[in-house]
This record gives structure tokens, C-alpha cells and sequence, in this order.
């Protein structure tokens, strides 16, 4: 479905000097800073797949969204979806895709979202019986009714993603890109917005690829994550084997009944004290609750005990931490 | 085709919301055109009166240039495009299957259609309940008349194809700040928005002769008030339609190129 081979993009970044001066000399002699966005990226994605899509910020994504989006032209590489090259049979290729960039908006802000809706009707030329039954299909999934009416700038964040959401699914795409698609929305949407992107995947099949900072949305939605990071392919295989491989790390609370001023427990480093209560972290592999506990509690009182497994982010950040990011 | 119209629907229909900035034009426009009239029929009283534009004449053209103000303003800083390409949104323009020039094009003329007809109604009946000699007269001829029809609408196309090069030039300048006030100064003062060209010096309106710029305004309005004759003004309707295609051609390669070369970088 999606091939992508040796894709490279150099970007040109005027460079500017500092100052009144510099500004001044940039008038007439420019810099260019050659900027690789991408560097020799690779990767193939089947039908009916949902893929992550990760990497810290600047490191790619959007850019590689963007050239398989038909939006950017790569400097170097080649890239097959569904038998096209999405930069150079544009208008022939967008046909099939939807997209939705979580930071910009593709419906029209000053009109009631059905207009929208009704002009991408048009835009894609889809038959009327066709768009009644898929628009009928997506309001009730998103649970739309009662935003239809409404201009889209009057709708809260929550209720304008689901909108873009519909909007990019009304003539029915085999692929859909997702940039960012849960930014600054709020638990419950964040929910809806997974539920529905799970949904839409297993019955109406449509390929999914997803950039996200959220590792959330990840694990409720796929398990094929690609990483990138300063343009270069480094992971790309399955989250729960780097899941796997960070489980040892734990954070463990404990509160103690006095208020020692300093703790000292073998194999956990010491993290934060508040109160009495300390933090401390372990990578140690054969952890068990009740040894920890009998060998603390011969030195100190304790009160409470905490134990969580590293958080998802951790993983992450551990992760670009290993690959150099 | 239905795609197209429908972007004009949906353009048109949004345009006319904005009622309350129809109403202060109006009134501007109003004021505008007394002022000018009364300007220029001093100058007449001195004696300068210009060969081919007579006292009457050069009255309906000021009414006619009030009442298509919006119409014929040598640019539409359309705030959507100018974002789509300041601020990066052309992306989603891009995931769509069509031509983005047509979409721009329909977009700009939408609205200045729209902007237009929410305006020169009140103008319009002001300017023909005025006196004789201070108010709009009616055309020259039933010839002049849609002859100068025919113009107006082939004006609103070329400013429109104008506008879309300028548009493409915003992608290199990044700023639509400097290339619109340049662009609206100049346009105005050489296609005769600023002084009416029969009131140039001859050479002056030689030159003009060779620019797109007063195959808009100028030629619709003199064909209708009779400063030019018929059968000049078929020949310039003529390079009227030349400039709009060559603008035309003009503005689709300059897009196709862009396009090539566009970079959306960040978020």
C-alpha cells in the first residue's frame, strides 16, 4: 500500500546575522543553512494497518506527512501509495487519502460545518446517496447532530476535531494521515477521538498513519510504531518490545512513619523528598515488594508503599535518550 | 465545474454577512463621490476641459468609479489565501483534488462580486436622484451600455488574473505588507482610479495605452458615458480580453512553479 524509499528533504534556511548590522547585511549578501529534515527514510506500511508515527519535535514527521500527502517534493528518494507518487499525480492521488493536520483547520471557519461538508462534497465529487450515508454514518459515530449547524469557529477544540475528522473521511479515503489529531484536546476527547479512529480502521478498513507526542494514543491504538529522529529511521517494529525492554525501570514512593533526613536503600537511587515522603527509582530486574519491604523496614519505619511502572513518556524519553535525540 | 461553483456559493453567501462594512462603504462612497464632482466641475469652470470627456460625461464616470469602489480596487487582500501562504494552511489546499489557481480565482471574484452588490444599489439610485449635471446620466448609447457590461465583467476577471500573480509573488516575499500597498498605488494611479486618464497629458495616456492597467476601470466606464466611441472601444474590449488571457496564462505557470517549490516547514 505505502512504499517509501530513501527519502531525503534538504530544506534552505535563509541565515540571518545578528542585529541592526546583520539584518543590514542580509539585505544584500544571504547565507543559506541546509537544513536535512530527512535523511534516507524507508519504511513500508500494508493495508489495514495503523502505524505510529513518533519522534520528538523537529525531527521529521510532519515533513514526512507532508511529502506523502503530495504537499512537499522530496529532494531525493521515491514513494509509492496506491500506485501513485503523491507529489508528482497530485490532484489524481489526494482523491483517496484524507488528512487531518491537528494545528490547521480544512473546514471553513466562518460557515456552519454542513456547508463545509457539503462543499467537500462537491471538491470530490461524490455522489449525493453516497455522501447521505457516510455523513449519516460519521454523525452518528461522532456523535455530530448537534455541531452541523453551528459555524465552526463558535465550536470548542473537542467538538472541532471530531468535525475535521468527519470532514477528512466524507469520500471515503483508503488512507488516513493524522498529524497530531489528540493536540491540546482534553481526556474525554482524546478518548472519543481513539475510540473513533479504532473504529473506522477495523470496519470501514482504512490505513492509518498517526503522528503523535501522546504515547496514549499509541497504546490504545496500534502496536507498529516507526520512530524518527534528526531525519533518520531508528526504530521500527513493535511498542511492546521497547515497552518490554524499559519495564524493568519503577519508581517507588515510600512514606515513612519519622522524618529522616536522608535514606539510603541498595540497588534504588534516590530521587525526592517530600515530607516524609521519598522517591526513589530502581532498574533492578528481579524486584520483588516483599523483599523490598523486609529490607527497608529493618532500618526505617515504614508507612506506605508505592511501586509504579515506568510511564509510557519515560519509556519514550528514555528511548530518544539511547538514540542520541 | 459543480466543485467551483459551489466554492462561489459559499463565498458569495459569506460575504453577505458582513452587512455593517457594506453600510459605512456606502456612505463613504457617497461622500467621496460629492466631494470629487464638486472638485472637478471647478476645474471645468476654469476652462480645462479635456478633449473627449465632456462636464456631464466626467460626472457619471465619478459616480460609476464610487458605485463599483470594492468592484474595481486593484487588489483583494483576501485574508484566507494570504494565510495559506504566510502561515502554512495551502497545505490542506493542496490535499484536494483540484486546480488551487481556480480555486483562488473563484474565491477572489466570489467575494468581489458579493461586496459589490451589497453596495452599489444605494449608490447608484443617490447618484441618479441627483440634479442634472451633478448626477448619474443614463449611457450613451443601448450599445455603450452592454458593451460596458460586457467590460465590467471581463474587468473583474483581469483584476482577478492580476491578482492571482501578485498572489504567486507573495510566496517568495512571504509578506503581503509591501507588494500590496506598492501594487494597489500603482495600479491605481496608472489605470486612472486617482485622476481619470482623459485629464493626463497625451503622452501620459500613450503609455497608458500599452498597460493592462486602465482596460478595467477606465475603459468600462468611458464605453458607458460615451468618452469613447464605439468603435474604439470594440477594438479595446479586444486587447481588454488579450491582457485577461495572458494573465491568465501568466499567473497558472507562475502557480504551477510555486507549487513545485513550496516549502511548509514546522508543525
Amino acid at each position: 500500500m505505502i512504499e517509501v524509499k530513501n527519502l531525503s528533504k534538504t530544506f534552505k534556511i535563509a541565515q540571518k546575522d545578528k542585529g541592526f548590522w546583520g539584518s543590514v547585511k542580509g539585505l544584500f549578501k544571504r547565507r543559506y543553512l541546509e537544513k536535512r529534515a530527512l535523511d534516507d527514510v524507508s519504511f513500508n506500511i500494508k493495508e489495514g494497518e495503523i502505524v505510529g508515527y513518533l519522534g520528538p519535535n523537529g525531527a521529521g514527521k510532519s515533513t514526512t506527512i507532508k511529502i506523502m500527502c503530495g504537499i512537499l517534493t522530496p529532494t531525493s528518494g521515491d514513494c509509492v501509495i496506491n500506485g501513485f507518487t503523491p507529489w508528482k499525480d497530485r490532484e489524481k492521488y489526494v482523491k483517496d487519502i484524507g488528512v487531518v493536520f491537528g494545528q490547521r483547520s480544512q473546514l471553513w471557519w466562518d460557515v456552519p460545518v454542513i456547508d463545509s461538508f457539503h462543499l467537500l462534497k462537491d471538491i470530490y465529487k461524490i455522489p449525493t446517496d453516497e455522501f447521505k450515508k457516510q455523513l449519516d454514518l460519521l454523525t452518528e459515530k461522532l456523535d455530530l447532530q448537534s455541531l452541523l449547524n453551528v459555524p465552526l469557529r463558535q465550536l470548542s477544540l473537542g467538538q472541532k476535531m471530531k468535525c475535521e475528522l468527519a470532514g477528512s473521511l466524507l469520500h471515503k479515503p483508503k488512507i488516513l494521515f493524522l498529524d497530531e489529531p489528540t493536540i491540546g484536546l482534553d481526556a474525554i476527547s482524546k478518548l472519543k477521538v481513539r475510540e473513533f479512529v479504532k473504529t473506522i480502521n477495523k470496519e470501514l478498513g482504512i490505513t492509518v498513519i498517526l503522528t503523535t507526542h501522546d504515547m496514549n494514543d499509541i497504546e490504545a491504538l496500534t502496536n507498529r510504531i516507526i520512530i524518527i529522529g534528526k531525519g533518520k529511521l531508528l526504530y521500527d517494529g513493535s511498542f511492546d518490545q521497547i515497552k518490554h525492554k524499559y519495564s524493568k525501570h519503577k519508581t517507588i514512593d515510600i512514606e515513612f512513619e519519622e522524618d529522616y533526613q536522608s535514606v539510603e536503600i541498595e540497588g534504588c537511587q534516590f530521587v525526592s523528598k517530600v515530607d516524609k515522603k521519598h522517591t526513589f527509582k530502581t532498574s533492578d530486574e528481579n524486584f520483588k515488594l516483599t523483599d523490598f519491604v523486609e529490607r527497608v523496614s529493618k532500618k526505617y519505619k515504614i508507612y506506605d508503599v508505592n511501586v509504579d511502572p515506568i510511564n509510557l513518556e519515560e519509556v519514550i524519553s528514555k528511548l530518544y535518550e539511547e538514540l542520541g535525540l | 465545474m459543480r466543485a467551483y461553483a459551489s466554492i462561489f456559493k459559499i463565498r458569495f453567501i459569506n460575504t453577505m454577512q458582513y452587512r455593517t462594512a457594506a453600510y459605512a462603504g456606502v456612505i463613504t462612497q457617497i461622500c467621496f463621490g460629492l466631494m470629487y464632482v464638486f472638485l472637478y466641475l471647478a476645474f471645468y469652470k476654469q476652462g480645462n476641459i479635456p478633449e473627449n470627456f465632456t462636464a456631464t460625461q466626467m460626472v457619471s464616470f465619478l459616480w460609476l468609479q464610487q458605485m463599483f469602489f470594492v468592484y474595481f480596487f486593484p487588489i483583494d487582500q483576501n485574508k484566507n489565501i494570504v494565510g495559506q501562504i504566510e502561515q502554512g494552511n495551502i497545505c490542506y489546499e493542496m490535499v484536494r483534488p483540484m486546480k488551487l489557481y481556480n480555486n483562488w480565482s473563484v474565491t477572489l471574484f466570489a467575494e468581489k462580486v458579493a461586496k459589490t452588490l451589497l453596495r452599489f444599489v444605494p449608490v447608484l439610485i443617490f447618484a441618479i436622484l441627483l440634479p442634472t449635471g451633478v448626477g448619474l446620466e443614463l449611457p450613451a448609447s443601448a450599445g455603450a451600455f452592454f458593451l460596458s457590461l460586457f467590460n465590467l465583467i471581463v474587468s473583474g476577471l483581469l483584476i482577478v488574473a492580476m491578482n492571482m500573480v501578485c498572489y504567486c509573488l507573495l510566496f517568495k516575499t512571504m509578506s503581503s505588507l509591501g507588494i500590496f500597498s506598492i501594487y494597489t498605488t500603482i495600479a491605481s494611479l496608472l489605470g486612472g482610479s486617482l485622476i481619470p486618464i482623459p485629464m493626463m497629458p497625451g503622452w501620459i495616456q500613450n503609455i497608458l495605452n500599452f498597460l493592462p492597467f486602465r482596460y478595467t476601470s477606465d475603459l468600462t466606464f468611458r464605453t458607458y458615458v460615451g468618452s469613447i466611441d464605439i468603435q474604439s472601444a470594440l477594438i479595446q474590449t479586444a486587447i481588454q480580453v488579450g491582457w485577461l488571457m495572458l494573465f491568465v496564462v501568466l499567473g497558472k505557470v507562475l502557480m504551477n512553479r510555486c507549487l513545485k517549490k513550496v516549502e511548509v516547514q514546522g508543525g
